[in-house]
């Protein structure tokens, strides 16, 4: 099937804090290694001069096989880093956000970033994502409470151009049995990819079209969380004026018909 | 990526000893425990359904003795209810949730070594801070079947 609208800029900022490296399991930095692996795959082919990776505190690291230089994940960074690549997008741009490891339940949110006192509040994220005007924009939420960041995504961006997909809205967990992952973000980077980063298929495209859109990606995380007994609560919404329709329609390369 | 530290004898035999955690699993389900810095009244009745001890319980130790100076959770928020008169303390993680990523209800417990033992209890949404001096160890209790790391 073709697409409606291809994009023709995506950008990606992905941003996983961990407190200190006791709280910073060796998982996170998996689950965005697998992020990125996905985003710059030939299937998807997003520019490495388009991801900005916010990591603990810092480093380069291989990631899809390109040494990554990533920026220490404190506030002042990941303010830049969405500033940076929220500016001048366009209507027919992409904005993927992805998170990963510890959350607060605090009012408002906190996306914990590194060291105990750093934090990103859901209503910062929001504040960023509304500093340009007329883009796509999909949040991947995989810390705790990220459902608490969805909002801000659909409320913060055009009707119709945002979706945001969350592991769960309360704590989100590690993928058995070795933790190597947490699991919602594992299967739904595997959905995306259409296969697992150990190179396992993962038959998410169930519209068998070609294409993995958000509905479907979360559906198959969805049901892989169940099938391993998975506690976490995962949660999709999007702004279109039929709840889900863009998330059916949404996918890293365009909007289907 | 950093290694896991060592388990420290001498602590465990005192938790072994004197069934310190058997009286720490019957606080829980009588809910003799306080909140912790991390706890926000409003939140406290939706979190206080969910932990209960289970199978699935991690209990951890700090792999030396503390100071009150040490009772501070992951966030670096003090843990003032669990200050011990005495000169040398436990300090316990309890985590019925150890699958999941923070933040989530936890139970922390300080034991005042030299003060006849006592208890005092929070809980929490993080476990205690950690330092390179400080670490927690995962204890596995010696008569617990399911726990046989050392008999391995």
């Amino acid at each position: 099937m073709q697409l409606q609208t291809t994009f023709k800029n995506r950008r990606a900022v992905l941003i996983s804090g961990g407190i200190s490296s006791f709280q910073n399991y060796a998982r996170y930095l998996n689950d965005l290694t697998a992020f990125y692996t996905c985003l710059v795959s030939s299937r998807y082919s997003f520019a490495t001069t388009d991801i900005q990776v916010l990591y603990a505190n810092g480093g380069v690291y291989d990631m899809g096989g390109h040494q990554v230089t990533t920026t220490v994940a404190n506030r002042a960074n990941v303010l830049a880093a969405l500033h940076k690549a929220v500016k001048r997008l366009g209507s027919e741009d992409l904005l993927v956000l992805f998170t990963t490891n510890h959350g607060d339940a605090t009012i408002p949110h906190r996306l914990n970033l590194w060291t105990p006192s750093e934090y990103l509040e859901a209503p910062d994220l929001g504040a960023e994502l509304a500093k340009s005007s007329d883009y796509f924009c999909l949040g991947i939420f995989g810390h705790c409470f990220g459902a608490k960041m969805i909002n801000q995504v659909t409320a913060n961006t055009t009707a119709g151009k945002g979706v945001g997909v969350a592991a769960s809205k309360t704590a989100s967990h590690l993928l058995p049995p070795d933790g190597a992952y947490d699991a919602f973000l594992h299967h739904f980077t595997a959905a995306l990819a259409l296969e697992t980063p150990s190179g396992y298929p993962a038959a998410a495209d169930a519209k068998k079209d070609g294409h993995i859109d958000i509905q479907e990606a979360y559906d198959f995380a969805h049901a892989m969380n169940k099938k391993q007994k998975i506690t976490d609560q995962p949660d999709l919404h999007d702004n279109a004026a039929t709840p889900l329709d863009l998330a059916a329609k949404l996918t890293l390369e365009g909007i289907l018909p | 990526m950093i290694e896991q530290p060592p388990k420290h004898d001498e602590i465990e035999h005192l938790l072994e000893g004197n069934n310190l955690l058997d009286q720490i699993q019957e606080r829980i389900s009588e809910g003799d425990f306080l909140p912790g810095p991390g706890i926000e009244r409003e939140r406290e009745e939706e979190l206080l359904s969910l932990p209960v001890w289970t199978e699935a319980v991690r209990v951890s130790y700090c792999n030396s003795y503390v100071a009150n100076s040490d009772l501070r959770d992951a966030l670096d928020r003090p843990l003032d209810a669990l200050s011990f008169r005495g000169r040398r303390g436990l300090l316990l993680l309890i985590d019925p949730d150890s699958a999941a990523n923070w933040a989530h209800a936890c139970w922390i417990a300080s034991v005042d070594v030299d003060q006849n033992q006592k208890i005092r209890m929070v809980w929490n949404n993080y476990p205690p801070l950690e330092t390179p001096q400080k670490r927690l160890v995962r204890y596995r209790r010696s008569n617990d079947p399911r726990e046989n790391g050392r008999l391995a």
